[in-house]
């Protein structure tokens, strides 16, 4: 991967489970991108203020403690609501199956359970940019419902 | 491109997409100058230290004093990037917990991209924006990476010194450097052991080698303690609104070797140097010449 990119890793609400999110950002570090960790319990509205103020291409979601199917649809609402519609928006942690159809439809672009690989979210990370050279929907305000799998 | 209205508006993602080009080299200071001519001048305050001493702990208090006063703040938080992947993590958001607070508060990370300093060559442009734009105070945390700190006191106005008892030391040479230009000296960590011990050993220090020893003030950023004086200190300094010599001579030094290293014939000359066909006498006056 060529290129450099700002990608938030944020832990929105009281899940305190944060070993997931720094191997997150690791992994993403060591794939040559600089990495963001905002650490533990962010509201929606400091996440992205996050977001606009460090540039972020692509804010990444790490939430544990079931509270998913509320903060992540918030957040995407708030970032299209700041004019940050080309934002890509992914997710990780334990989001059950069945309610992953749900945030896909909100603009979630991929979601990633335990045992995720830096080679997965590498996969991911390219072919949402490859959509977004070829002037595709990615952005987590951009009509789509593309999403990785 | 940039977008002048919506900076001019006071458009925080119009900022950070600006500040995103001149990383990239896209703007510089003439373009930034040229657009708003009647810059007024922030304060800029750097904080610097040994990697662990305490630096983001103490941006916090520092941040929050500044937001209580209502004050419009920008923090550029600087983290190395990997020179293996190019690639960096920008972790100091982790110990700030109010960097994303409230509207009064910019705060932006960035990664030193390979640049042999500690500090991105480019943070002077950044600091002209941030300026121009009405930010009063402005707070930049370094990496902390011994002699290339220097850099910050030419890029800055004053300069923050933290120690702990717990910290590594840096080489003799470079502290002393650094010393010399710190405005404040803090002990952090004073809750721990032997926190006396460091500050005793500083002043002793600067007994022998300066006549003017910046004030030396310990604090914990743990325990919130000491935080009182250091306010003082500070606002003491931002009265005073001195530009010491010292650092007009680094800055000047800094331009330099820039202008320097920038010369056109630079990789001619070291190379007829590394073979012996002219010493360095020649190289110098050859250089001074065409500068
Ligand atoms: C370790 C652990 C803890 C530790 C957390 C330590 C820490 N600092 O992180 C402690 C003991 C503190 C803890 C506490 C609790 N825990 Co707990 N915990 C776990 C456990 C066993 C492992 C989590 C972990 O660290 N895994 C290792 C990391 C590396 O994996 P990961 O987080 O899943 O991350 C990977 C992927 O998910 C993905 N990923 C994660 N985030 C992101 C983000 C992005 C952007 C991407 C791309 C990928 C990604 O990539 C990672 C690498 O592969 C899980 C069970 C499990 N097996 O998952 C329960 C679990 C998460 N905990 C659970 C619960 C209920 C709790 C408590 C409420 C328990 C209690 N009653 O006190 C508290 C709540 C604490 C709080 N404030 O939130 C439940 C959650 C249930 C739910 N969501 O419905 C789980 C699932 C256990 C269970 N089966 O019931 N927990
Ligand atoms: N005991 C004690 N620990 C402190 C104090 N201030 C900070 N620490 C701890 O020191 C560690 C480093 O703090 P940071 O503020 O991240 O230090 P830093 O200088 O910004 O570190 P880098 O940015 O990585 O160079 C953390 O574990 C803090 O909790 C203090 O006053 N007392
Ligand atoms: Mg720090």
């Amino acid at each position: 991967m060529d290129e450099r990119l700002r990608i938030i890793i944020a832990k929105p609400g009281l899940d305190g489970h944060d070993r997931g999110a720094k191997v997150v950002a690791r992994a993403l570090r060591d794939a040559g991108h600089e990495v963001i960790y905002t650490g533990l319990r962010r509201t929606p509205e400091e996440i992205v203020r996050t977001v606009i103020d460090e540039d972020a291409d692509f804010l990444g979601l790490s939430s544990l403690s079931g509270a998913h199917n509320f903060l992540i649809p918030k957040i995407v609402e708030l970032l299209v609501n700041s004019d940050c519609n080309d934002v890509i928006v992914f997710a990780g942690g334990i989001i059950p199956e069945k309610d992953r159809p749900s945030l896909f439809s909100k603009g979630v672009r991929a979601i990633f359970g335990p045992g995720t690989s830096s080679a997965q979210m590498s996969d991911f990370i390219g072919s949402a940019v490859k959509r977004r050279e070829d002037s595709l929907p990615v952005g987590c305000g951009e009509d789509s419902d593309w999403h990785w799998d | 491109m940039m977008d002048l209205i919506k900076l001019k508006s006071g458009d925080r993602r119009a900022l950070s997409k600006t500040i995103s080009l001149i990383e990239s080299g896209e703007i510089n200071s003439a373009i930034i100058n040229e657009n708003f001519p009647n810059m007024k001048k922030a304060e800029i305050w750097a904080i610097t230290g040994s990697p662990g001493v305490g630096k983001s702990c103490i941006c916090e208090h520092i941040i929050d004093n500044w937001l209580k006063k209502n004050q419009k703040i920008a923090v550029l938080a600087v983290d190395p990037s990997s020179p293996l992947s190019g690639g960096a993590l920008l972790g100091d958001r982790i110990r700030i917990n109010n960097s994303d607070h409230s509207e009064n508060i910019f705060f932006r990370s960035l990664a030193t991209r390979g640049q042999s300093g500690a500090i991105p060559s480019n943070i002077a442009d950044i600091l002209n924006l941030l300026s121009a734009l009405n930010f009063e105070k402005i707070l930049i945390e370094t990496v902390g990476a011994g002699q290339a700190e220097v850099r910050v006191a030419a890029v800055s106005q004053y300069l923050l010194l933290v120690e702990a008892p717990d910290s590594g030391d840096m080489l003799q040479a470079e502290k002393a450097g650094l010393m010399e230009l710190a405005d404040i000296l803090l002990v952090n960590k004073s809750d721990l052991e032997r926190a006396n011990e460091k500050a005793e050993q500083l002043s002793l220090a600067f007994q022998l080698s300066s006549n003017h020893p910046p004030p030396i003030l310990m604090v914990s950023a743990k325990q919130n303690s000491g935080f009182e004086e250091l306010f003082i200190e500070m606002e003491k300094l931002s009265k005073s609104g001195k530009n010491h010599k010292i650092k007009s001579r680094i800055s000047l030094s800094f331009a330099w070797e820039n202008l320097l290293w920038n010369h056109k014939d630079v990789s001619v000359i070291l190379e007829k140097l590394e073979s012996e066909q002219i010493n360095l006498d020649e190289a110098i006056n050859y250089l001074k010449e065409e500068l």
